[in-house]
């Protein structure tokens, strides 16, 4: 204790350990120039998606479906074709990118949340509450995410709400087992428990030391979770208790397509290969964060 | 075209192979009749072909079904809608039962008669007619039959139940059931009879399992959500309906995609449940065919609002006239449905008793539905379309509202679309805790009964979407009268009335389409039905 | 040792009552089973007449009651569509789930390792990069749509194996795959990372040193860097159970999934409760092995459990 002592800084401000992200700034090496590319090119569409659209995304108009994209015979007015409907893919598939980043977002930050503030509360009190938590947590990742889903959707009917509901009640589990550990790692660090010995509220200690220091994993599990996120949304429009139609999601333009594989081909792939993209990209991005973040699997 | 006279004579026919002979003159004949109604688009026929062999060389077909419900094996208990009569028709033979083109035909009844205050029937059974388990049937088997389904666990004969007085044994071929009510499809809705003796030695919950009746198809074994297996009946009284080959399985496919890649890998014989989209993609395929039953179900719009005593424009019958206008029918029909729909003139079709035939489509004229809108001071409708997201009645049923949206929307009507699973809609629709409108198809199978019409059109009906005095009067006439003739005057009065008050839009009718295989010879399909079977005159290479 | 497997049953038991009571009351909230069993004619005496002969009259205590007494005897009633007894449909549904689970499982798990393990004792070499770079694309593909190119490949256009069905070897085979590509990448790349982190520990120089033939040296580093893998692939096997729904779907797979599909749709109570029990306790018996191998593989691990399964935990996590 003694030696901690002489090392230890003299009051809790001068304690602030040596923040991890900022590794980044100093790692040199290879950028993450596609995935970085393809997630903000997303996130652009995400956010913009229908206002940069060149149709109207649910405009019908049977005497023009399933026309070829432009580089497959089409014409430049529908530059990725129509569907059966005779609405313009491009648009479609914009607008879709809009409920695929907000799903993605949404499970992502509520999921997140509700993890980390289980995992301080658990990390932090221990003994019984924590006990609890940790049960609760192992109960919700035991239970059928699927089922769940058409349990709700059958009850409440389709929305975008219910889909980033099922998926946040699918992940939260995840992030609160990994951040419960890092909090009990960090909080049981020495410049933490300095500076309770210096006379730091527990308060400071969480929102001044604890919480920061999560910050790095946390940002690796969402990262990582994008990909699912956008996956599970696909996964469960092909059952068809996704994103409710008309409205344009990826998910929902795979599953539709897919009866189209011989015949309209662009109609399956154009979501397909936007989908899977994203997903790598996101994939690719976690795994770069993840290897600058942390020395202990840099290699 | 089998007439009863006919079936009586090849019944008592012994000899298999002769049986199999005129089985294929009257198939042809039928055939004949029916290449004209049953051929889609760019359908060659299956049905007719002079190349059925008496036994066929492929003794196992495979049906791919997107669905058999609740895969019952029972045919009795197979009476809970439409995807479960393929085992109804297979295991079971009713009393009286459809012909292909929907009359009704005499099976193991040969004869019955009314009393003159309607409520007492009289039905001859047919002799020598032999049960899947060797015994054979006589009037006790129909007696068990009806005393079985007056448990509650047989909701659909609930209705029927509750109209049944009793039932007399006159001798081992003639019985008497005595009813509530005059009941005019009393003969046609009993169940199916069972091996009585049989079913008292295994019991209810054991003849569930392995039920024993009298039908073509004899039950083998099922897999849940799989596949269930039939065998042919070799000892069927009615040879015009065996089959050239012994095993017929059903197998349950939910997914179309997975359907289609199994018509197309030689996995299935034949495929149901085909978009017109998937169907497409079928055509010019060498070994491939696709057969039609033209106009199986009309694929409807019901304004729900019009039951509530609530101030809705869709209330007025001028709007809603001004909705069936704004719809592009044709470009439905051809575009969407690539040619396997067809526009619809009203909400009975050709095979409904009575259907007016003098009726005039309403035509596609967005300008006139603006300007009726207008005049009604209904510019800015808006409202909710539900719907439910599996519907054998109507094929992609999804693409079909958001193309209805699409088209009120060109008139400025803002319409959202509510898609649930059917559970959730059945229980809301019949609960009429829905408002705006809703989506339903009509199986021609169901509505070439016009009684089965006040389902949607009466106030008491269970999809009711209307509460009209005059038409509730209307259907009441027409369940109390028991001569055909009567009734296809009232139905006829029915169906103009359905026609001018638009309550329903029938927007257009659907044909069902199958893809078979090389292995199939033959396949006739029974007019306006949207659900896989009868497998009567299906037969292999 | 037995104080710790009696509490991790124990706390099991709980989470599984836990779920079982959510699912009780959660599969009440939507519909009215009764009205859906009625056809669209039905009067409203015939519908009371069908709740009460399926016990949906009594009050939701005593339901539940009976519903727990009915889980513990192993009888989850009568299911109302299918009109047989739940355990006739669940178990042979579960069988065939466990039949798809598992062959995924075991190529994911055998296909996962192997290649991880290559590629973490090569690291940096074209091997490595590649199997990097194919786990990182087997993670970002969804499975149905993996599964829809499959067939399109090797049933339709090969003709080499069958496009859906559960008849024989032959048909396992394509549902396996599109099940098993998520759960092999993962497996992959976390074991490539610990056999990173082992080969660059001393002990393994070490033994590099004293002479040890490349097999003995593969077992030690595989048998040290096998704790977070068995974690992952505990894990990935539980989510398979409840992940198949997909594929049984695409494949008419007549597992446990469609099961559940049809039961929901027409709110069959009885039915939804086996399921959920049953899937619950596979679930919760996988973890409760993983958590026991975890001695069997690493004695160290008894004394300082918690310690390595927190710190396990996070790369799994970050892994999966």
């Amino acid at each position: 204790m003694s030696s901690a002592l002489e090392s230890a800084p003299s009051s809790p401000a001068a304690g602030r350990p040596p923040r991890p992200w900022l590794r980044l700034r100093r790692r040199p090496g290879r950028r993450p120039w596609f995935s970085g590319t393809v997630m903000a090119i997303f996130a652009f569409c995400g956010l913009f998606g229908s206002v940069v659209a060149p149709h109207d995304p649910d405009k019908v108009n049977l005497s023009q479906a399933l026309k070829p994209p432009v580089f497959a015979g089409g014409t430049p007015t529908y530059l990725l074709g129509t569907d059966q409907l005779g609405r313009d893919v491009l648009s479609r598939l914009l607008t879709g990118a809009q409920v695929s980043f907000l799903v993605a977002a949404g499970a992502v930050l509520i999921g997140g949340a509700i993890g980390l503030l289980v995992a301080l509360l658990a990390g932090y009190s221990g003994g019984r509450l924590d006990a609890v938590l940790t049960r609760v947590a192992d109960a919700s990742m035991a239970f059928p995410v699927v089922l769940l889903a058409i349990v709700i959707v059958a009850i409440y009917g389709k929305g975008v709400t219910v889909v980033i509901a099922v998926l946040v009640v699918a992940a939260w589990p995840q992030y609160a087992r990994v951040l419960r550990s890092e909090v009990i790692r960090i909080r049981t660090q020495e410049f933490v428990t300095m500076s309770r010995v210096m006379g730091g509220g527990r308060f400071w200690a969480i929102t001044r030391h604890v919480v920061p220091n999560t910050i790095p994993t946390l940002l690796v599990l969402a990262t990582l979770q994008i990909g699912l996120a956008i996956i599970a949304e696909g996964s469960l429009s092909f059952l068809g208790i996704g994103v409710p139609p008309p409205a344009a999601s990826w998910g929902n333009m795979l599953a539709d397509g897919r009866n189209f594989l011989a015949t309209a081909w662009w109609l399956p792939v154009v979501p397909g290969v936007a989908l899977s993209l994203t997903v790598l990209a996101a994939n690719l991005f976690g795994d770069w964060l993840r290897q600058a973040l942390d020395p202990a699997t840099r290699r | 075209m089998p007439n009863p006279r006919r079936i009586a004579a090849t019944g008592r026919s012994s000899r298999f192979r002769y049986g199999k002979f005129t089985a294929r003159v009257t198939a042809g004949a039928l055939a004949l009749s029916l290449v004209a109604a049953c051929n889609g688009p760019a359908a060659p026929s299956a049905g007719g072909s002079a190349e059925v062999p008496a036994s066929a060389t492929n003794q196992t077909l495979t049906v791919g079904v997107a669905t058999l419900q609740q895969q019952y094996a029972d045919p009795v208990l197979a009476n809970e809608g439409g995807n479960t009569y393929p085992i109804k028709w297979s295991v079971g033979e009713p009393l009286i039962r459809q012909e292909l083109d929907m009359r009704q035909v005499p099976a193991l009844a040969t004869e019955w008669s009314v009393s003159t205050d309607d409520l007492t029937w009289d039905v001859k059974l047919r002799e020598g007619v032999k049960m899947h388990d060797g015994s054979t049937f006589t009037a006790k088997d129909v007696q068990t039959s009806i005393n079985r389904v007056k448990d509650p666990a047989f909701t659909s004969y609930a209705a029927y139940v509750k109209k049944i007085a009793s039932v007399e044994i006159v001798n081992d071929y003639e019985i008497k059931i005595k009813t509530t009510v005059p009941y005019a499809n009393l003969v046609f809705d009993t169940p199916a009879p069972v091996a009585t003796d049989y079913y008292n030695r295994v019991g209810e919950a054991e003849f569930r399992k392995k039920p024993v009746a009298a039908g073509p198809w004899k039950f083998d074994s099922q897999v849940f959500n799989d596949s269930m297996t039939l065998t042919r009946f070799d000892d069927f009284w009615d040879k015009d309906r065996i089959a050239n080959f012994s095993k017929l399985v059903l197998k349950i496919i939910p997914d179309e995609s997975s359907r289609l890649s199994g018509i197309q890998t030689g996995q299935l014989d034949i495929a149901q449940g085909l978009t017109p989209n998937s169907a497409a993609q079928l055509q010019g395929s060498p070994t491939i065919k696709l057969v039609t039953s033209k106009q199986a179900s009309v694929a409807n719009v019901f304004f729900v609002d019009n039951w509530f005593e609530a101030d809705s424009k869709l209330k007025d019958v001028n709007v809603r006239k001004a909705l069936m206008l704004a719809i592009d029918r044709k470009a439905i029909a051809d575009s969407l449905y690539r040619g396997f729909g067809t526009v619809t003139v009203n909400a009975t079709l050709p095979v409904t008793l009575g259907n007016d035939t003098s009726l005039q489509a309403w035509p596609y004229d967005p300008n006139q539905a603006k300007q009726l809108l207008a005049a009604a001071g209904a510019s800015n409708l808006s409202f909710t379309l539900h719907l439910y997201n599996q519907t054998t009645a109507i094929a992609d049923v999804q693409k079909f509202a958001e193309a209805v949206i699409g088209y009120w929307k060109e008139i400025g009507v803002n319409v959202t679309m509510d898609a649930m699973d059917p559970a959730t809609y059945l229980d809301k629709a019949v609960k009429h805790q829905l408002t705006g409108a809703v989506i339903l198809g009509t199986p021609g199978l169901l509505i070439s009964d016009p009684e089965k019409l006040s389902i949607f059109y009466t106030s008491t009906g269970g999809y009711s979407a209307v509460k009209n005095a005059e038409l509730d009067g209307m259907f009441a006439r027409l369940s109390s009268t028991v001569k055909r003739d009567d009734q296809a005057k009232i139905a006829g009065e029915i169906s103009r009335k359905l026609h001018e008050t638009l309550y329903g839009l029938p927007v257009v009718s659907l044909d069902a389409v199958y893809a078979i295989g090389p292995k199939v010879a033959a396949w006739n399909l029974m007019e306006g039905n949207p659900y896989p079977g009868p497998f009567w005159h299906l037969d292999a290479k | 040792m037995t104080r710790y497997t009696l509490s991790r049953l124990l706390q099991g038991l709980v989470a599984m009552w836990v779920i079982v009571t959510i699912v009780f009351f959660l599969a009440r909230l939507g519909g009215d089973a009764a009205a859906l069993l009625a056809p669209p004619d039905a009067t409203p005496e015939q519908i009371a007449a069908i709740r009460l002969s399926y016990g949906f009259d009594q009050p939701l205590h005593l339901q539940y009651v009976d519903y727990l007494r009915g889980i513990v005897t192993l009888d989850f009633g009568q299911s109302v569509s299918y009109r047989q007894p739940v355990v006739d449909l669940v178990i042979p549904a579960m069988v065939n789930t466990a039949r798809l689970a598992l062959a995924a499982f075991v190529i994911a798990l055998v296909l996962g390792v192997t290649f991880g393990a290559i590629a973490g004792v090569r690291a940096g070499t074209r091997y490595d990069q590649a199997v990097r770079g194919l786990s990182v694309l087997g993670q970002s593909v969804p499975p149905f749509w993996l599964g829809m190119l499959l067939v399109l490949l090797f049933s339709i256009n090969l003709g080499w194996l069958p496009a859906f069905g559960s008849e024989g070897f032959t048909s396992l085979i394509l549902p396996a795959c599109a099940l098993a590509a998520f759960p092999l990448a993962s497996i992959a790349r976390l074991t490539r990372s610990s056999v990173l982190e082992i080969v660059a520990r001393d002990q393994t120089l070490f033994e590099r040193s004293k002479g040890v033939g490349p097999a003995t040296l593969m077992s030690h580093i595989l048998r040290n860097a096998s704790l977070p893998v068995v974690t992952l692939a505990g894990i990935q096997l539980g989510a398979m159970f409840s992940g198949t729904i997909v594929v049984e779907n695409l494949f008419a797979w007549p597992g446990v999934g469609q099961l559940a599909i049809q039961g929901i749709q027409a709110r069959d109570f009885a039915l939804i409760q086996g399921i959920v029990v049953v899937n619950t306790f596979v679930f919760v018996a996988l973890l409760f092995v993983v958590d026991l191998s975890y001695g069997w593989l690493d004695p160290r691990v008894r004394a300082v459990k918690s310690a390595v399964k927190s710190k396990v935990g996070a790369n799994v996590e970050a892994a999966a």
